[in-house]
């Protein structure tokens, strides 16, 4: 092979690849900052929980001395709220220093999405990765019972959320996942939810439920007396 | 001379052949990325969890055909280029080459430093791009005339030099 025909397959090459490498970028551009089938705030998302150990619906050290419980329904507008403002501050001040974990169990109460959602996160905590898809079906709450939490919007944030799609489905529809949620209402009743937002902070020296959405200030309070 | 020729013959056969296989195991990875893309499920991540976000990342299509739809072209290109002889077999292999294991290695930067993902099977499929490269390049300089001016300088100088 000539040397000028080699310079002529590597020249045109360069150009090919220049292009692609163009058309990759651009094509990323024209989806103004989706993270994939409309699903937006990802990686804000995924970076808020980096370096946090995640087991289940969990958060936070497994021996961490204090347990923060929110229970949330994924339709809930304060609980979007919550989710944005007031769960960066816990992660930061109680999770990251140890104080405590923080474990998030959905209860489906407002309507249909809502049941769609909290099995979606509850499928997820089989791959560890329940609060990822939680704060991200939040970030992307749509009005309620619009029909905005349908199944391929769920499996589309579960694919951003970084879970095995395939597993994703199966846990999604199985009946363990079912009983799961019928387990956390029975819970949300017995800590005397009635609204979401609701959190309940547990130590060894007891307990404390919070209706409502405390301030971080309430919350460290909180687990300060039950520690 | 002729020894060298046959010698040369031999090697290019040898790297053909390997190239035939990286490109065989480049179509099986593609063609199964290929395939799960099109029934909407996410790869089975054998190692770590980013297969799903990095396939459904806003990088996994470009104007709107799936990369892996790319990756199998290209794979098939290769193993083309490895079952041609001659000039045009080693021309198609170090083209297709430059622009897969460029595109790859354009990706596998991606998958870290933006995606946050990692997908091990667009990783294991960078790495058969950049094998694949490496066999092309080699054919190339295995059959380049060793020494002096080219072959094609000789067969036709150029008008400058009429």
């Amino acid at each position: 092979m000539s040397r000028k025909w080699i310079i002529r397959t590597v020249a045109a090459a360069i150009l090919v690849l220049a292009a692609l490498i163009t058309l990759s970028a651009c094509s990323s551009d024209d989806d103004g900052g989706d993270d994939g089938a409309g699903v937006t705030g990802v990686a804000e998302i995924t970076e808020r929980f980096q370096g946090l150990p995640q087991s289940g619906q969990t958060v936070g050290e497994e021996n961490a001395p204090v347990e923060i419980v929110e229970y949330g329904d994924m339709q809930c507008p304060f609980c979007a709220t919550a989710a944005e403002s007031l769960n960066p501050q816990i992660l930061d001040e109680l999770v990251r220093t140890g104080d405590a974990k923080l474990t998030f169990v959905p209860v489906a109460f407002i309507g249909p999405d809502s049941e769609t959602g909290a099995l979606a996160v509850l499928a997820a905590a089989n791959q560890d990765l329940t609060w990822n898809l939680t704060e991200i079906l939040f970030a992307n709450q749509g009005d309620e019972n619009s029909g905005w939490l349908s199944e391929d919007f769920a499996r589309d944030a579960a694919a951003a959320a970084g879970l095995d799609l395939a597993t994703f489905d199966e846990d999604f529809q199985a009946d363990e996942t079912v009983e799961a949620l019928f387990d956390s209402r029975e819970r949300f009743t017995s800590d005397e939810g009635s609204g979401t937002p609701h959190y309940v902070v547990r130590g060894p020296n007891g307990q404390q439920i919070i209706p409502g959405q405390p301030t971080i200030e309430d919350l460290q309070q909180a687990v300060q007396e039950v520690s | 001379m002729a020894r060298r020729l046959l010698d040369g013959d031999r090697r290019e056969l040898s790297l053909r052949a390997a190239l035939a296989v990286v490109a065989l195991a480049g179509i099986a990875v593609a063609a199964y990325l290929v395939v799960v893309r099109v029934q909407g499920q996410s790869p089975t991540c054998v190692v770590g969890g980013g297969c799903a976000t990095v396939q459904e990342s806003e990088y996994s299509t470009v104007l709107g055909i799936p990369v892996a739809v790319l990756g199998l072209v290209s794979y098939l290109g290769l193993a083309t280029s490895a079952i041609l002889p001659g000039f045009l077999g080693r021309c198609l292999g170090l083209f297709v080459g430059i622009v897969a294991a460029g595109f790859s290695i354009w990706l596998t930067w991606l998958e870290v430093a933006v995606i946050e993902a990692i997908c091990p099977w667009c990783v294991v499929s960078a790495g058969l791009s950049v094998a694949a490269l490496g066999i092309v390049v080699a054919r190339v300089v295995v059959t380049s005339p060793p020494d002096g001016p080219s072959q094609a300088a000789v067969a036709s100088p150029s008008p400058a030099r009429r």
